[in-house]
């Protein structure tokens, strides 16, 4: 469940959200809705602690954001921003793999139980036949 | 398919690196330099003293050039980044010949302090004005070039008012291997050992920074914090670089452009690929140098430019799209 408390988000002196108080309900799909420009990507990059709120807080499962390590966070929370830049010479594979990311060793490495994730998404996403 | 790939240049280092203890003014067999490297003798000077170091400082330069090259280009996504071309290695210059200028009997630990301190403040100066007028990767090169170039006229106006102290300071600078000797070695792979696991470190997150700041950071990554890590990771393998060897020019550049020609985009095999290949590419401009006309002895950093400034010149066409 995400939650925000009097969330304020400002760019420099400009205030695009204030005093937002909002609860997304566990276990619902919720759709923010707004033409261009009210705020909505900026909200959504609030609340998985992009932007850093200017006042207020944002709360995840009621433990406010800050309360996260970066990892810990990240197994918790997560955003597919609207464009994303492909990066160069990456097979759809190891994109899918990036996912993992919140989860392995330090030095990156994917354990079986990884690789077995992964495999599973992409069949279940029916892309398997893209990976290499 | 990477790994063998990645254990023949490391063959090719070792072959190319034992080649190069044949090749100097004074010419030996093998068997001559195997009974030397193992129990001294008669030829303890030129072999032990003064081929085995250089080698392995080329070695060490060599890698540490290419791994600073690999991270800055890795972290700024700028193929047209590099120590050098970033002022990085002329502001470590500068601060070096300044001190040796004036103090020229300076203890190493001093020198190697003062070229890291130039090293830091120029990356600092390149990147403040990077995050203030968010540059095209060209324009952040042309800054670049522009902050080193007057970084190096003011080493060159140094050592023109100052021509007594200036020689310690001239043989220093030309980026050259050549009146090193066993005092420099443990510094430079002293210094790869304590960086080279934060940069095994930063390659995963090197690649997921790939999909952009949000997307990283939505996947537990801290770009500020990862993009400072790299950057002073690489600030303080090309300082330190510059403080063992002077300013060898291209070989930040050249060797992790070639890294990605041979291995692709993955850091994991980029980031040794880069050193390997660094090392490699200042062995072979250190074995020239010194062999092309013995007993003359021609600055490895001319070799390298002498490679390094045309590629450089086919890259800036090649990118025409900025």
């Amino acid at each position: 469940m995400i939650s925000t408390e009097n969330l304020t988000v400002s760019y420099g002196d400009k205030t695009i959200i204030q005093d937002l108080n909002l609860t997304l309900p566990k276990g619902k799909i919720t759709a923010l809705i707004g033409p261009n420009g009210c705020g909505k990507s900026t909200l959504l990059k609030a609340l998985a602690r992009i932007n850093k709120a200017s006042a207020g807080q944002v709360l995840l499962n009621n433990q406010p954001l800050q309360a996260f390590a970066d990892k810990q966070l990240a197994q918790q929370l997560s955003l597919l921003p609207q464009i994303l830049t492909t990066p160069e010479g990456v097979t759809v594979q190891r994109l899918v793999e990036y996912g993992r990311s919140p989860y392995i060793s330090h030095w990156g490495k994917l354990n079986n139980q990884d690789k077995q994730l992964v495999n599973q998404a992409m069949l279940e996403t029916k892309v398997s036949e893209f990976a290499t | 398919m990477s790994r063998l790939k990645l254990t023949s240049l490391l063959l090719l280092l070792l072959l190319i690196g034992v080649g190069s203890l044949f090749v100097g003014a004074s010419t030996l067999s093998g068997k001559q330099i195997i009974d030397t490297l193992l129990h001294s003798g008669e030829y303890d000077f030129i072999v032990n003293q003064y081929r085995l170091p250089r080698l392995l400082l080329a070695i060490g330069v060599g890698a540490g050039l290419g791994l600073s090259g690999s991270l800055i280009q890795g972290v700024i996504r700028n193929p047209l980044a590099s120590p050098d071309l970033m002022g990085i290695s002329a502001g470590a210059g500068l601060a070096a010949t300044s001190l040796l200028v004036f103090y020229a009997a300076a203890p190493v630990y001093l020198l190697l302090l003062t070229a890291l301190s130039g090293g830091l403040i120029a990356a600092a100066v390149i990147l403040l004005i990077a995050y203030k007028t968010k540059p095209t990767p060209i324009r952040l090169a042309l800054i670049g070039i522009a902050i080193s170039t007057f970084l190096s006229s003011g080493i060159d106006f140094l050592i023109i008012v100052n021509p007594v102290e200036m020689n310690t300071a001239m043989v220093w600078l030309t980026g050259s291997l050549w009146g090193r000797n066993w005092t420099q070695v443990p510094i430079i792979w002293a210094t790869l050992s304590v960086v080279l696991p934060f940069a095994f470190w930063l390659a995963w997150r090197l690649d997921v920074m790939g999909l952009g700041e949000d997307c990283a950071t939505s996947l537990g990554i801290r770009p500020s914090r990862l993009q400072l890590i790299a950057l002073l990771t690489a600030v303080i393998l090309a300082s330190i670089s510059v403080a063992v060897a002077g300013t060898i020019a291209f070989i930040g550049l050249l060797a992790p452009h070639l890294a990605r020609m041979l291995f692709g985009h993955n850091h994991k095999y980029l980031i040794p690929a880069s050193a390997l290949l660094g090392a490699l590419m200042l062995i072979i401009a250190d074995t020239l140098a010194r062999g092309l006309q013995p007993p003359l002895e021609l600055p490895a950093g001319v070799l390298t430019s002498l490679i390094g400034a045309p590629y450089f010149i086919f890259l800036l066409q090649r990118y025409k799209a900025w």
